[in-house]
């Protein structure tokens, strides 16, 4: 095609040129215009020719221009999240007390409209870690907190399809200042968006949340996030050195000690200076260094150690991070989770028995609440995860006896 | 794809190389038919541009001045029918340098496809594969698009501009003398500002690259940004790249807008001496001096105007010269890369590789001083199978990797039967050893022919034994097409399970001496995990088999295990005799104990089996 357009072009062009020429001769033959007359004729012949061959290509660059125009303003028309509001509170202190009313929530129904911008929110650039890949439900709002599902992924397969409507259903508790409340259940129970609430990422659609006593929505989204920290399973980190990781989100200068502070109390001061090529200024992410999943959520946590919030929201399935990790990285929740009031988003027993609240939730309900002790001595799903746990530890020494 | 972008725009320094220019010219010998029609049709195309404006000023002084019609109609059929001519000559060059820019790529490609395939795995450790991806893809294209429009840019320039000064000087050669004064200096200048535009786009380009880069890691990493508050830091970030990308901008746009005035005043500078010079001439004639026409002097300044477009031309094609010639230097330095395993010239091909496997003081880095395993000993038996378990990173893969000989140790000895295993081809060790990756790589097309790649001249009826054996058949069977399903792009359709399973009957169709398993971490459903199972049963037995080991039922059934960590043996023997231990293998096995029946006890998934009030998927 390309090899015929421009003879042919050419052709057309030629042949209009000359039809000029012969007609302006004529007319100079004959005396109706003079020599001077044709000459500046012909000037001008080729001058508005050759811009009329390029006239075809500008109307195609237009109507695609036009359409990545409309594209563009399709976004920036989008309703911005408004991060301050004039009548926000602003305590000075904030205590940490959380007090859930009956609240209820149900992701907008519009969101399908808009996938292009919903989007980045599910799939939260750490990637798909657990088998449960594809987008759940309408925008895939499920898989809003990455990484919440267990890296094993057996069990994520029954709900791959479905979307539950109302996401979460009458759910009341309370979180003195300082307490630790765990969440547990299956993939898409309910534990993300439940959490998903706090920092305002969603607005809850009734019901009540008070944060000190007040209101969550009188609060700006700023502020919120300024005093909530989130720690999780599989964290994203940017392009950039690991001390600017660390530092990022602080929004002031921070002095190296400090920084090795909390990257000590993360337990990841040592692997920074050990283990990487050019200590605290390796790049890592996308373009640098790899690390491995327990060595970002170290660095994750250093982050939030600076970041100083009072309330903490911890994912905390256990991946498949080796004995001793496994050691460090909880030695170094722990140190993170000193005088926070923090919600945990669990699988696994072990690492819920300790909370001052456990919360049980199933389809968008929290179906059991209480301590340890009080839902281990219920009949319910508590007590029977916690048996499973106790028939492997049964098995487990029936197995070692025996050899 | 970012990345890598600015990894290619970050090296346009790469000065004239002579070397490298013969190197890129003789890509296009071996087409040297096309090359000689290419440039014989755009040299005529040229005479005739030429000729055409000579025809013009034929028009005025032949016939318009003398008021002959007939000389009139006589030119305008000459005209007509040379421009019907000159499109045919256009079709030709366009249509044969398209050729031989495809006749390029294809060779070079077919190249670089080929060094790829031979060069070692060590390569691919070292080198990216964006930065490999983008030899093969845009730099071949930036060598091709040089051999063909450059070279035809520039040829066609040269023709244009000498057979104008021919045309000229025929008219009348004093002026032609002129003209040709201001030629050279309308060149430099063009060149000079070409260069220096080009360069400002490439920065913008790169600045691009960052800013694409920037939308990407704020959009994917959104989460954090608003947890953490980082909108407005974000933003100030961005400000700056931003600027700095309208800066660049800016002065490419400011010396393109200079660049056009500068040449044109130069251009009609020699103009007007044409036009003084000649003008004295025809009020002159009176007096009986020499002269020009009217037609002539029309046809002069149609030549100088026109010639600024092939300089032009000439222009952006040299400033774009240095980066295509940066472009053929990558693809060179990949072609001239070397395999760092290479055959010996006295290799053998034993014929089996029966026999025990003895690693002997073997160490290995993949980076110097960083060493992944040291003074590693270990003798396999004929027959026997080996779990490999420990921590990632602890050395499992790289003691598979030497064992195929992808890499070879840096000090130490591997024999097998006896031999050091370097005496014999690399063809012979790697067509003898089977091998299941944890996430098995399939290619595209049908599920028969990746079955296939076990052993290439195996009939159906094998292929669909083979798959039988390890209990593929009945999933395979039940697909829509049966065998001939595709499987997609790295078998994409189809679960990782099954991919395990069609890479078992790979193996079992290879029948190889030595069986490496590498085993998923990733839960398969019950069915496919047990059929998986049963399939590497029957690959282990009787085989000289490595199994990197995730499942307590592949670690306990295994004749030995060798718990690997920090690139030494930690601890070996049997399951029994590690357990009774209570060191490394007891540590790692009751994890996983707790892991496995954890997920299948789960009280959870009782609840999600159940239907859930829930709703379809809107999307």
């Amino acid at each position: 095609m390309h090899s015929l357009y421009w003879p042919i072009s050419d052709i057309m062009c030629g042949v209009q040129m000359l039809a000029g020429f012969l007609i302006a001769a004529l007319m100079a033959i004959n005396g109706t215009i003079s020599v001077g007359t044709f000459v500046a004729y012909n000037g001008m012949l080729q001058l508005v020719i050759w811009p009329m061959r390029n006239l075809g290509r500008l109307v195609v660059d237009m109507s695609r221009g036009l359409v990545s125009f409309q594209r563009v303003s399709g976004i920036v028309r989008q309703e911005e999240e408004i991060m301050e509001q004039e009548d926000g509170v602003e305590p000075e202190r904030l205590r940490g007390e959380i007090i859930f009313r009956n609240v209820g929530f149900a992701y907008p129904s519009d969101q399908g409209d808009k996938p292009a911008l919903e989007k980045p929110f599910s799939s939260n650039g750490t990637g798909r870690v657990n088998g449960a890949a594809p987008d759940k439900g309408a925008g895939g709002q499920d898989t809003v907190f990455a990484g919440n599902g267990h890296v094993d992924g057996a069990d994520d397969g029954a709900d791959d399809g479905h979307y539950v409507a109302v996401a979460l259903e009458d759910i009341s508790f309370r979180v003195r200042p300082g307490q630790r409340v765990a969440l547990l259940g299956a993939t898409g129970a309910g534990k993300t968006s439940l959490i998903n609430l706090l920092p305002r990422f969603y607005d809850y659609t009734s019901g009540q949340i008070l944060l000190d006593g007040v209101e969550l929505k009188n609060y700006s989204r700023r502020f919120l996030r300024r005093h909530i920290g989130i720690v999780e399973q599989e964290p994203f980190l940017f392009s950039r050195t690991v001390r600017e990781n660390i530092v990022y989100g602080v929004g002031h200068d921070v002095p190296q000690e400090q920084i090795e502070a909390a990257a000590r109390a993360a337990a990841i001061h040592d692997v920074i200076l050990t283990k990487l090529p050019d200590g605290y200024d390796t790049l890592v992410g996308e373009r640098g260094t790899t690390l491995s999943g327990g060595q970002k959520q170290r660095v994750a946590i250093a982050r939030t150690l600076l970041k100083d919030p009072r309330i903490l929201i911890l994912d905390d399935s256990t991946s498949s991070v080796d004995t001793e990790t496994e050691a460090a990285i909880r030695q170094a929740l722990e140190t993170l989770m000193e005088n926070r009031t923090t919600f945990i988003i669990a699988h696994r027993i072990q690492s819920v028995m300790d909370a001052d609240l456990i919360l049980v939730m199933n389809k968008g309900r929290i179906i059991q609440a209480g301590k340890h002790d009080e839902l281990v001595n219920q009949d319910g799903m508590y007590r029977r995860i916690f048996l499973a746990q106790t028939r492997i530890e049964d098995e487990l020494q029936k197995e070692l006896g025996s050899v | 794809m970012s990345d890598h972008y600015e990894f290619e725009e970050e090296e346009f320094t790469t000065q004239f190389n002579g070397q490298t220019i013969r190197r890129i010219l003789a890509q296009a010998m071996p087409h040297w038919p096309y090359l000689v029609g290419f440039l014989s049709f755009i040299a005529l195309t040229a005479v005739l541009d030429a000729f055409f404006t000579y025809l013009s000023k034929q028009i005025i002084d032949v016939a318009i001045v003398p008021r002959d019609r007939d000389a009139l109609t006589r030119i305008i059929t000459i005209y007509g029918s040379l421009i019907a001519v000159q499109a045919g000559f256009v079709f030709g060059f366009i249509y044969l340098t398209g050729l031989l820019g495809e006749k390029i790529r294809y060779d070079l490609r077919k190249k670089l496809f080929n060094h790829l395939q031979r060069l070692s795995l060590s390569y691919y450790s070292k080198t990216p594969v964006g930065w490999i991806m983008s030899r093969v893809t845009s730099d071949t294209e930036r060598v091709a698009e040089l051999v063909t429009w450059g070279l035809l840019d520039t040829t066609w320039g040269i023709l244009n501009i000498s057979t104008s000064l021919v045309f000229m000087a025929f008219i009348d050669w004093r002026l032609a003398l002129i003209v040709s004064f201001s030629i050279p200096i309308i060149i430099a200048v063009a060149f000079y500002f070409k260069k220096r535009i080009i360069v400002e786009y490439r920065q913008v380009r790169k600045v691009n690259s960052k800013i694409t880069g920037a939308y990407n890691e704020t959009i994917t990493g959104v989460r954090v940004v608003k947890a953490l508050g980082r909108e407005h830091e974000n933003l100030e970030e961005f400000k700056g790249l931003t600027s700095e990308m309208y800066r660049a901008g800016y002065r490419a746009a400011w010396l393109s807008a200079l660049f056009l005035p500068t040449v044109q005043v130069i251009s009609a500078l020699s103009v007007g001496m044409i036009l003084w010079y000649s003008g004295n001439q025809v009020a002159n004639i009176s007096i009986g001096g020499s002269s020009i026409s009217i037609g002539g002097i029309q046809a002069f300044i149609s030549y100088v105007t026109f010639m600024l477009f092939p300089i032009q031309e000439m222009a952006r094609v040299y400033a774009e010269m240095q980066q295509a010639i940066a472009s053929a230097e990558r693809i060179f330095s990949l072609l001239d890369a070397e395999p760092e395993i290479v055959d010996r010239p006295d290799a053998v091909d034993p014929g089996s590789l029966r026999g025990a496997i003895e690693f002997d003081d073997v160490s290995f880095a993949y980076e110097a001083d960083s060493p992944v395993l040291s003074s590693f000993n270990l003798t396999v038996k004929e027959g026997e199978t080996i779990a490999l378990v420990g921590p990632t990173g602890g050395g499992k893969s790289t003691i598979v990797n030497l064992i195929c000989r992808f890499y070879e140790p840096t000090e130490g000895v591997i024999r097998i039967a006896g031999t050091d295993y370097t005496e014999m081809s690399q063809h012979a060790i790697q067509s003898r050893i089977g091998m299941v990756l944890q996430t098995p790589h399939l290619f595209s097309g049908t599920i028969r022919e990746n079955l296939r790649y076990g052993r290439l001249d195996a009939t159906d009826e094998e292929v669909e034994a083979a798959a039988k054996t390890v209990g593929a058949d009945e999933f395979i069977r039940n697909l829509e097409h049966g065998y001939d399903e595709q499987v997609g792009e790295g078998g994409s359709l189809l679960s990782v399970g099954q991919k395990q399973l069609i890479s078992l009957a790979r193996a079992v169709l290879a029948d190889p001496d030595i069986f490496i398993m590498d085993e998923a971490t990733s839960s398969v459903d019950t069915l496919t995990e047990a059929l998986i199972q049963k399939g590497m049963e029957r690959l282990l037995h009787g085989r000289t088999s490595f199994v990197i080991a995730h499942r307590l039922s592949t670690i306990r059934n295994a004749d030995r295990i060798v718990v690997i960590e920090n690139g030494r043996i930690a601890e070996m023997g049997s399951h029994s005799e590690l357990l009774r231990q209570r060191g490394h293998y007891y540590r790692l096995y009751t994890q996983q104990f707790r892991r496995e029946r954890e997920s299948e006890y789960d009280p959870f998934r009782d609840i999600e089996a159940e239907p859930a009030v829930a709703v379809p998927a809107a999307g």
